[in-house]
């Protein structure tokens, strides 16, 4: 475990936030740049607002850790949906630089998984 | 369950069918139409089945039967029988057949300038349909470094929420005179610089921006003729056409943009003077004329499906110079016109420069899906027919489909390519069609090159339809779709539950040419192809041909009059045509499942290149992606398609076409796709490719047409390689 989250921070749920982030901003252009075959396209606002969503997801992992076990393990679980389900609508749209944001942010996503700080760890953290 | 399975599985869900919600359009919007019925001179339907009164005469061998009548104008014109059914009346301007069915010898040295070597001079960038360059700049090679030099916008577009119809613009550029000329669904005409897109004159002529036959705003580009021997200083030595929905036809001199005062009315003619039997719609000049000899070919585009007796098809010949009329070509017999009419020829025309033999594809008769009152023979009906092109006497002519009730237009110029077979040179055409069979004749005769087999298909069971009990069958070249329809997609069936495949239980298929039926016909190929109004493109030198074509599933459901009425009162409008007053309207639909999902399994389109000296297929190879919703399907299941193959001699061909709106270069020799680029909507055009200055180009209209995509662009996009020094 790093020295980091022996303090208590979840690198993972940064690190899937900057993915998240940088989605976001990928979709927007997908979304509103005119001329790339998918602009104003349902596939378009689709992933705008998924990669919001994720967006939104990664700001809980990395706030709420003081959530229930159970409300982190759900939001847990739909940003891992958020993730596959954006990569593969990236994937049809054909927005590859997406797709590959998404990839890195499951990474992210297990590294969240294996490495977040429990109540448990934190308590040992304090300690 | 593979990777790619899971995906398109996956995708399936989420895109719900493109490519097959797209065709259900294409009979409402594919343009004018013409029936189809029996034989020419080569046919060889079945006598126990043929139930006409009306004697099949030798196409060779027309009555001599010539009188003279007055023409809606009031201009004294000549009517003589010819062919197998058809007629032709001399106009002012003509010279009358002479009733041998011969040919006229062509004028030498006429029109040098449509063979110059880097021009694209017409619709098909020659008289013989071949859509090939000899450039050789851009090659297999080095195709990955093309790139965008030029864009110009006409701003002649519509995505139909305003005032104005859609637009669907295919119109194939074209470069002479060292100016690109263009013409647009709005019907201006446009004269580019071809090397940058500048632009050099417009000319407007204010026409009528109303869906008059069409559900949309048509148009495929102009035609351009020059003197042989232009006189300096004088006005309209080079003229350039563009028609109109309402049957006008512009020409303007092609320097300046001016109207042309002696062709016409102050530089117009009004086709629809000749529009005098059931005239229900105007005669639309949509498909740019075919010019030779100083002489306009001029087909014309109608309304489908609407009525039983439409406009009779005709083919107008006109004085280049002053819009005269030379003849006029009809496929249909006076005596039937009561009760049908089209046979019309909407699509573009081929000509033989060294025979003057013109070859038009003659469409199916109306209504396109019943044909019980019109069960004589029509032999010119959706059929490829030679026409000699001083006089329009029928040379020959060949039917393709018997009595046609499919709606199976000839819907395409036949290819003019001289093949070595048997160690013979052999004068040939190739003729693409919407039932998926290419058609490989000789182009003097009209006899096979390969054998055309004459199958027994399933006879109706509709009351008062007596379909023909044997179609012309073409095995070799193999045709551009299989024989059976390609099955239920496993993917569609799980979606819906089943419903695909126990929808296509209780659908009446018997093979291809299935007749229409009360109950439902699954129909493959449908109206829409097969192949479509592009047709295919070949190298010359090598006998190599091209073809794009679509495998679309459609539902052909005749309705009887009393029960269709009922419909029409409820409201219900979609999908529902009324066929005039025959016996039956009738219903189309794409045959696809709740979720909007192909019932059919894929490829939905493809692209093929086929040895004409030897009839065998080199490859085949799906081609495009279907887009919906901006999702893009597998490669493997490729796109409907609808514009044209170009072949360069450098062994490139370039195509547009696909839903995807992408343009390609694909090789030749396999069909890998060497360059794609993104246009603005789906470049349904075929393209231009010319040499100016040194550099090649090629060179997109891009239009779109909402039976892909709603969609549209008033885009032109021009390609070339990077100058030397450039990007150093």
């Amino acid at each position: 475990m790093t020295k980091k989250n022996r303090h208590g921070t979840n690198i993972g749920a940064w690190l899937l936030l900057i993915c998240a982030l940088a989605g976001l901003v990928l979709a927007a252009i997908a979304t509103f740049n005119d001329g790339n075959g998918i602009a104003h396209t349902p596939g378009t606002y689709l992933v705008f607002f998924t990669t919001a969503l994720l967006v939104a997801g990664s700001l809980l992992l990395a706030f709420a850790r003081s959530a229930p076990r159970w409300l982190r393990g759900i939001i847990a679980l739909l940003v891992l949906l958020d993730l596959l389900g954006t990569a593969f609508a990236a994937y049809l749209l054909e927005a590859y630089w997406l797709v590959g944001f998404m990839l890195a942010g499951l990474v992210a996503w297990l590294i969240h998984l294996f490495t977040a700080p429990t109540k448990q760890r934190r308590k040992e953290a304090a300690a | 369950m593979s990777v790619k399975y899971a995906i398109a599985l996956t995708a399936s869900f989420v895109l719900a069918g493109a490519a097959g919600q797209v065709l259900a359009q294409e009979e409402a919007s594919s343009p004018g139409k013409a029936g189809g019925q029996p034989q020419g001179l080569t046919d060889t339907q079945d006598e126990a089945s043929e139930q006409s009164e009306q004697s099949s005469s030798d196409a060779t061998n027309p009555s001599s039967d010539t009188g003279a009548a007055e023409s809606a104008n009031g201009a004294s014109t000549t009517t003589t029988p010819t062919g197998p059914g058809g007629r032709v009346d001399t106009g002012p301007a003509g010279q009358a057949p002479s009733g041998d069915g011969q040919a006229s010898p062509p004028r030498p040295g006429l029109d040098q300038w449509m063979e110059a070597e880097n021009t694209w001079a017409t619709f098909n960038g020659d008289l013989r349909a071949q859509k090939y360059s000899p450039a050789t700049q851009i090659t297999p090679d080095n195709v990955a470094n093309l790139e965008q030099v030029w864009e110009y916008h006409t701003g002649d577009v519509s995505d139909g929420s305003g005032d104005v119809p859609m637009t669907v613009w295919s119109a194939t550029p074209l470069f002479v005179n060292d100016t690109l000329y263009l013409g647009t669904p709005f019907y201006r005409i446009i004269a580019l610089e071809p090397d940058t897109g500048k632009e050099k004159w417009t000319f407007d002529p204010d026409a009528r921006l109303e869906a008059l036959t069409q559900p949309n705003m048509k148009n495929r580009g102009v035609a351009y003729w020059q003197a042989d021997e232009p006189k300096q200083g004088e006005p309209c030595q080079k003229i350039v056409y563009i028609g109109t929905m309402d049957a006008k036809l512009y020409g303007v001199d092609a320097d300046t943009g001016k109207r042309c005062a002696n062709f016409g009315d102050d530089g117009m003619v009004n086709v629809n003077q000749w529009n005098t039997i059931n005239d229900k719609w105007p005669l639309s000049l949509l498909q740019p004329p075919t010019v030779y000899n100083d002489t306009l070919f001029l087909g014309w585009a109608g309304k489908d499906w609407t009525d039983a007796a439409a406009p009779p098809g005709t083919v107008f010949a006109l004085d280049a110079r002053t819009g005269e009329l030379k003849w006029t070509f009809h496929a249909l017999p006076k005596e039937v016109i009561e009760r049908t009419g089209t046979a019309n020829v909407w699509a573009s025309m081929s000509i033989d420069p060294e025979t003057g033999l013109l070859y038009i594809p003659v469409s199916s008769p109306s209504p396109n899906y019943y044909g019980g009152n019109r069960t004589e023979k029509l032999p010119l009906a959706t059929s490829v027919t030679a026409l000699n092109g001083e006089t329009g006497e029928v040379v020959w002519s060949r039917q393709l489909v018997h009595h046609d009730i499919w709606d199976y237009d000839t819907d395409a110029p036949p290819t003019l390519v001289d093949i070595e077979k048997d160690g013979k040179t052999i004068p040939a055409l190739v003729q693409t069609s919407k039932q998926g069979f290419l058609y490989v004749l000789n182009r003097k005769t009209g006899e096979p090159i390969y054998p055309i087999e004459e199958r027994k298909v399933p006879a109706s069971d509709v009351e008062g339809e007596q379909a023909a009990p044997t179609q012309p069958y073409v095995p070799k070249p193999e045709p551009v779709i299989p024989d059976e329809w390609p099955g239920v997609s496993t993917i569609a069936d799980l979606v819906s539950f089943g419903e695909c495949s126990n929808r296509a239980e209780k659908l009446r298929y018997e093979g291809r040419f299935t007749p229409p039926s009360l109950e439902g016909t699954l129909a493959y190929p449908p109206t829409t192809g097969g192949s479509q109004w592009g047709g295919g493109a070949v190298d010359p030198n090598t006998g190599v041909y091209v073809v794009n074509s679509n495998s679309v599933v459609q539902i052909y459901r005749l309705i009887p009059r009393d029960e269709f009425q009922q419909l029409e009162q409820s409201g219900e409008t979609g999908g529902y045509y009324q066929q005039g007053d025959a016996a039956y309207g009738f219903q189309l639909q794409t045959f696809l499942n709740w979720a909007g999902m192909p019932c059919w399994k894929p490829p939905y389109g493809t692209i093929a290149a086929y040895d004409l000296n030897t009839g065998e297929r080199l490859w085949k190879e799906p081609f495009g992606q279907v887009q919906k919703y901006g999702f893009y399907m597998p490669e493997s299941w490729g796109s409907v398609t609808i514009g044209a193959p170009v072949i360069t001699q450098s062994g490139l061909i370039f195509i547009g076409a696909s839903m995807d709106s992408r343009v390609r270069a694909l090789d030749l020799k396999s069909g890998e796709v060497l360059w794609k680029h993104l246009v603005e909507a789906p470049a349904v055009s075929m393209p231009a490719v010319y040499t100016y200055k040194g550099r090649q180009y090629v060179t997109f209209a891009v239009g779109g047409n909402s039976i892909l995509l709603p969609k549209v662009s008033d885009q032109v996009v021009s390609f070339a390689l990077p100058e030397k020094g450039e990007g150093e």
